[in-house]
């Protein structure tokens, strides 16, 4: 162990556990594509054991569920009003999924899926893609008014359209950079707190007592930390995607 | 003795309430992934202004012009994102 060097990025290392090759491009199976399917499947397992009984006084599994349940449908009611309720499903899924890979890459020896841009800008570009079909579909070409604030002045307009249509662009780079930045800042500044553990167990004597003393009471709160900007990553996609879905609906 | 049972119910409903309103007002994750969210938005729209100033150049064979230009289209547009960002938080 002492041979090789770690570093704190070590846990972001995509590793392939079965190798597949479709038409020259790698489609290997690796350790994050195995968290997002864990993800998906405690996902699943939740919601359809925690209502499998469906008791009018829930039990803790059962208010859990619903407690997600209530807090997704509020961020839908409040930002897109009632008719974003088509719309529901959708935010839900998005939700779900953040917030269950986030927290299983809490755990020690997991992977954080959505610490790679790769993932989030895939998450991005769906919430983009149904921005434009949405918008498109609803207003036609009607749908570049978004990019004009009305009671513009005439002359304005060529050069508020361009600054718009720019933000527009920039909203799926920032919304996956957000998220995959939150997740691997989180895990580095833990890896770096655990290792000054190792570097003051070094000293003599006092070594291991300052070791667990100062660092560690900061990797338990981290931790703590940690749990809640995995949930807050996954509110704030899910948040923005209502919004923005709204925009699209409503046109300012 | 129902009645008491009753009330005493009531009243534990009304203590409730009051706490799921508490917990609705309270706009503390917003708040607290604001820095990092104008942040991102201020970068990304400053990123692809600048990209799309390159991708003309490219296009056009003319260099700093459109690049420049685009720079501070996206600079423009990131402060937009981070103004109505604070904005909305305002209300």
């Amino acid at each position: 162990m002492s041979e090789e060097k770690h570093t704190p990025l070590d846990q972001f290392k995509i590793q392939e556990l079965v190798n597949f090759d479709l038409g020259g491009y790698d489609v290997s199976f690796t350790n994050s594509s195995l968290l997002m399917l864990l993800a998906v499947a405690a996902a699943t397992f939740m919601f359809t054991f925690g209502m499998r009984k469906a008791e009018l006084v829930p039990g803790r599994f059962q208010g859990l569920t619903e407690l997600i349940y209530e807090f997704v449908s509020g961020i839908v009611k409040e930002n897109m009003g009632q008719k974003g309720r088509k719309y529901f499903p959708f935010i839900f899924s998005l939700f779900t999924f953040i917030l269950f890979t986030n927290m299983l890459g809490v755990l020690p020896y997991s992977f954080t899926s959505t610490s790679h841009i790769a993932i989030t800008f895939t998450l991005a570009l769906i919430v983009f893609a149904s921005i434009l079909i949405v918008g498109f579909g609803k207003h036609g070409l009607g749908f570049f008014k978004l990019f004009v604030p009305s009671g513009l002045p005439l002359p304005l307009v060529p050069l508020i359209a361009v600054v718009e249509f720019v933000s527009f662009l920039a909203r799926p780079l920032s919304l996956s950079v957000r998220l995959a930045a939150a997740m691997t800042a989180g895990h580095i500044l833990l890896k770096v707190f655990a290792s000054f553990v190792l570097m003051l167990w070094g000293i003599e004597y006092v070594g291991p007592v300052l070791g667990l003393l100062l660092p560690m009471p900061v990797i338990v709160g981290l931790i703590g930390l940690e749990i809640f900007v995995a949930f807050l990553q996954a509110y704030i996609f899910a948040l923005l995607a209502s919004i923005y879905l709204h925009e699209a609906i409503e046109l300012h | 003795m129902d009645d008491d049972k009753v009330s005493e119910l009531e009243k534990k409903i009304a203590r409730f309430k009051k706490v799921d309103e508490k917990f609705e007002q309270s706009s503390e994750g917003k708040q607290h992934s604001l820095p990092l969210r104008m942040v991102t938005d201020l970068g990304a729209a400053i990123f692809v202004g600048f990209m799309i100033g390159y991708g003309l150049d490219a296009l056009f064979g003319t260099d700093p012009v459109f690049m420049l230009i685009f720079l501070f289209i996206g600079i423009a547009a990131g402060f937009l994102n981070v103004y109505r960002a604070a904005m909305k938080e305002g209300d």
